[in-house]
């Protein structure tokens, strides 16, 4: 308890002093802010340490205390296998950022340093909190940081950009709020683990209409086709740090979401509806791949391949059976290190040569090998290659698609193929095809700071490849009941859908 | 107690108020003496009214005097608190001013307690002569213009209001809000004659509190009028007259809520959609400030057709939140200055005055109902009661205002922000405003406790109920 709630509110209090240093000492700043993240990264890998792993399923570092008691809110936190990975994640990936940032931000770093610092706590509380009211504080409270970032430090087209991606979110949030209000007044509480158990006696209309109301709001975020028209401007336009979080932990918010409310929740309405929720993963990974394949700006072909890996992660989690679950858990991370890592690179390039147009570069292989080869490997993780991370997700997702429905995973493949195709298209156009422009030659290779933050990833990206084990039986556990929830005779196919419409 | 006792409160703010007007001619010239006599009065005037908190009975038959009159006291004194310091800190303005302010506060404590209409017209009175003379106070053209606008369209829903009340006696016979019901409550009197006034005051009252379609003057009042003055109408003023009509609503017509309820729901979704559109074009902060206010009538009209218990609550929390941070808003807007209320004055304030553009920045989001700020806190509870109460549709139309409404608040944020300042501007340091720094503490500090920890406040709010 004492311990999760300080990994949580870490990062908050510890903004105070940033206020007192001056914008002039930028060194100070930085150091500042990558000692904080560095302690917050150190302290989470103890939950680690910790995790009883025989009990990943339940939700461990419990804690609850009263917090508006008038209407049975308490601050009640804890967490599972998954929660716990995706905790580590964010805390590695927002130490990775500011190790990212050191250069890249130039203006105001006070404020990006406090607004960063004020997204991880709310980012690591949405994934701690078991009390739907205090789910929705943290899931808010993400909105404005994240709004700052893309709107101050962004591109271009920044302000444009950080509105469609607030007032997007804000909408669902309407649903999603509306869901919460409706289950408190049905059940006089906010507690996600009574009420888990107490939505499952709902009548199936009342569980339909909750289950889209906060499906839309999820899918909003993942985003899901067609709610998808937010993500790029949001993803291309935000600074370099705001990027990878976008794409490594908030559109994750939007999966934990699901798995955390919609599906177990309402298990006899996601029954009904995973097969929609499918076919839109199905035209998001298409749609996505054919989009991201005529792209001409770096970011917005790294944010468009995004609509379609969140399409494997959807078509895993809604067929409903442990295989594609467990996909769905993996590929949350890999996604996470492959696209974060895009995004790292896409960074870097820009601060060399201050554009995002693919046909600018060309030849990197000769001029920046070490950049070419981390580049490249991230790239294939992105691919699927196997043997590295993006396989084996992407390989569980479609088993496990292909158990639910043979179809599913026939188009499924398809957009396998197609990511190859384009982010290989990509790669060949930045780093292989000729050395025409002489600012290209003269581009500097990677910094011993930028090795730091790229060979974190790759060492990930090998790990889950050749032994996924070690995430996997984290999230294992937690896929199963799930499962159980959602499948109460998973052995008897169409049988066990029949009586349960008889109930 | 006896019935004077009961009033002990309001007759002490009088009393003080009367103190105030000898006591700064003879400190005129010292200004911080005048604040710090002022900060002492009001503190203890708090200390009283928290005294006197669970008190409650009728005093002479006109004033009903509970836990939520007094609880509402507190969000008045709040916002005559903030104001006044604000007011203090701007030299043009002349002292006399406070002491209106002092009055109105009066008016407003006595309004919600009324129970008779009699009662009821006399401290809307007190309360409307004080803001009407405080706007034109400072004497330019502009406030001259607003406070002659204010004072003819205000006279003139004051006109309606006596009309209303007038009839309402031919059918009761009384003034009183218990005579009133039970001489309805049977078949038999002329339905016309109730419909008409029913009408002549829900207009009287709807344009107090600034809903739609009686809202027109609120723009113009706001931009004419100083920012204190400003912000005291938006809050003080407001709060008053929800308190007032939550009590006519329940218990002079409570009998019969199918004259009024469907039209006070049209009346508040217009509030809610024309005040938010309206914003969304505005180019003056302040009169975006004035159109959010709309805005936020038509979130408080939800809770008095919820008519529920916690409708006490939720107006009480909603007021006193919303108080703290439309106060603090306009305390900044004040430290910018009259003149300068266009967004584009606002252009890279984070740059020039950092410390003004943050406590702006939280004021707004809040405002919008970003948690964890008050604002989210009194907005959740304000639709969770919708919602307990059945209001459904009211509810969700709500909370899509809600959004409509972050883009407004948030464009400011943009200006402040995301563009660069355009001239070396003139904008006083908070330093050297020393009262309206207290002012924003106040409401800052509000806003951000209540957000975080809203358990013990909302607690101690429903216990009394």
């Amino acid at each position: 308890m004492e311990m999760l709630t300080t990994i949580i509110f870490l990062p908050l209090v510890l903004t105070v002093p940033v206020f007192f240093i001056p914008e002039r000492a930028g060194r100070a700043l930085w150091a500042y802010a990558i000692a904080v993240s560095g302690i917050e990264l150190l302290v989470s890998l103890g939950l680690l340490f910790w995790f009883d792993l025989s009990r990943a399923a339940e939700f461990q570092f419990y804690g609850s205390f009263p917090w508006i008691p008038g209407i049975a809110s308490s601050f009640q936190i804890g967490i599972d296998g998954m929660s716990l990975l995706l905790i580590l994640l964010t805390a590695f990936l927002t130490f990775l950022g500011f190790l990212s940032s050191t250069r890249y931000i130039e203006k105001k770093r006070k404020e990006y340093i406090i607004s960063m610092l004020i997204m991880e706590s709310a980012m690591i509380g949405v994934f701690s909190s078991l009390d739907a009211l205090l789910f929705f504080v943290f899931w808010e409270a993400m909105l404005v940081p994240m709004y700052l970032l893309i709107g101050i430090w962004g591109h271009e087209n920044r302000v444009y950009a950080a509105f469609k991606f607030i007032l997007y979110t804000m909408a669902g949030s309407v649903l999603l709020v509306s869901a919460i209000i409706w289950l408190y007044i049905q059940f006089k509480t906010f507690d996600l683990v009574a009420l888990t158990q107490a939505t499952r006696g709902l009548p199936l209309s009342a569980q339909e209409i909750l289950f889209m109301a906060m499906t839309i709001a999820f899918a909003i975020k993942v985003p899901l086709f067609p709610f998808h028209t937010w993500l790029p401007h949001a993803h291309a336009e935000a600074p370099t740090a705001g990027s990878v979080l976008l794409a490594g932990i908030l559109l994750k918010m939007g999966v934990y979401g699901l798995l955390r409310f919609s599906f177990p929740m309402f298990p006899e309405a996601a029954r009904a509806f995973s097969p929609w929720l499918a076919v839109l993963a199905l035209i998001g990974i298409t749609y996505g791949a054919l989009m991201t394949w005529v792209q001409k700006d770096l970011k917005r072909l790294i944010a468009y391949s995004s609509v379609a890996h969140l399409g494997f992660i959807v078509l895993g989690a809604s067929s409903l059976n442990t295989w594609g679950l467990q996909g769905a858990m993996l590929q949350m991370i890999n996604h996470g290190l492959s696209t974060g890592g895009l995004f790292f690179v896409a960074g870097m390039l820009y601060e060399r040569r201050h554009t995002r147009d693919l046909s600018a570069f060309g030849g990197l292989a000769k001029a920046v090998p070490r950049l070419s080869v981390l580049f490249g490997i991230i790239m294939l993780s992105s691919v699927g290659l196997p043997g590295l991370n993006g396989f084996v997700g992407e390989f569980l997702a479609l088993l496990g698609a292909f158990k639910a429905n043979f179809i599913w995973a026939a188009v499924g493949v398809l957009g396998i193929i197609l990511a190859a195709v384009y982010l290989l298209t990509m790669f060949q156009k930045v780093v292989f095809s000729r050395l025409d422009k002489e600012e290209n030659a003269n581009m500097k290779d990677l910094s011993l700071r930028e090795v730091l933050v790229l060979s974190p990833l790759v060492i990930f990206i090998f790990w889950i490849g050749i032994y996924p084990n070690s995430f996997l039986r984290y999230t294992q556990p937690v896929s199963e009941r799930i499962v159980q929830i959602t499948n109460p005779q998973p052995l008897a196919e169409g049988g066990a859908k029949e009586e349960a419409s008889h109930e | 107690m006896s019935d004077l006792g009961l009033i002990v409160p309001e007759m002490s703010l009088a009393g003080f108020a009367l103190l105030y007007l000898v006591i700064g001619l003879a400190l005129k010239r010292w200004r911080w003496l005048v604040g710090i006599f002022t900060i002492i009065g009001l503190v203890g005037e708090l200390a009283l009214i928290v005294a006197f908190l669970t008190v409650s009975g009728n005093a002479f038959g006109v004033l009903t005097v509970s836990p939520f009159g007094r609880l509402l006291d507190l969000v008045f004194l709040a916002a005559a608190l903030i104001t006044l310091l604000i007011y203090l800190d701007i030299r043009e303005l002349p002292y006399e001013g406070g002491f209106f302010l002092l009055a109105g506060t009066l008016g407003a404590m006595l309004l919600p307690k009324s129970v008779d209409f009699i009662m009821l017209f006399l401290s809307l009175e007190t309360l409307s002569f004080s803001l009407y003379a405080l706007v034109g106070l400072r004497g330019t053209r502009l406030d001259a213009e607003a406070g002659i606008k204010y004072f003819v369209l205000g006279g003139f829903s004051s006109a309606f209001l006596l009309m209303g009340i007038a009839l309402l006696y031919a059918l009761a016979g009384t003034f009183s809000f218990s005579g009133v019901m039970s001489a309805i409550s049977d078949p038999g009197y002329n339905i016309g004659v109730l419909i008409a006034a029913l009408s002549f005051i829900g207009i009287g009252f709807l344009f107090k509190a600034s809903a739609v379609p009686f809202h027109f003057w609120t723009p113009d009042v706001f931009e004419g009028a100083t920012a204190p003055v400003a912000s005291y109408i938006a809050t003080a003023s407001k709060v008053a007259a929800f308190g007032l009509l939550l009590n006519i609503f329940s218990l002079a017509f409570g009998a019969n809520p199918d004259l009024w309820w469907g039209f006070l729901w049209y009346v508040s979704v217009l509030t809610m959609f024309v005040g938010n559109t309206a914003a969304l074009l505005e180019k003056s902060v302040k009169k975006m400030l004035a159109y959010s206010a709309i805005a936020h009538a038509g979130y408080l009209l939800i809770p008095v057709m919820a008519g529920t218990i916690s409708s006490f609550s939720v107006i009480v929390l909603y007021a006193l939140v919303y108080t703290m941070m439309t106060g603090g808003a306009f305390a900044i807007v004040s430290v910018l200055g009259d003149e300068r209320t266009s967004l584009d004055s606002y252009k890279g304030l984070a740059k020039t005055r950092p410390i003004q553009a943050f406590l702006l920045t939280l004021f707004l989001l809040s405002l919008a109902g970003v948690p964890p700020l008050a604002g989210f806190v009194a907005k959740f509870y304000l639709f969770t009661g919708a919602f307990e109460a059945g209001l459904l549709s009211l509810a969700i139309i709500g909370l899509i205002n809600g959004v409509i409404s972050a883009y407004y608040y948030l464009r400011v944020v943009v200006y402040m922000y995301m563009m660069e300042p355009e001239e070396e501007p003139e904008i006083p340091k908070l330093r050297k405003r020393l009262w309206t720094a207290i002012a924003i503490a106040i409401a800052a500090a509000g806003t951000v406790y209540l957000g975080f920890f809203p358990g013990p406040a909302l607690d101690f709010i429903r216990g009394l109920f």
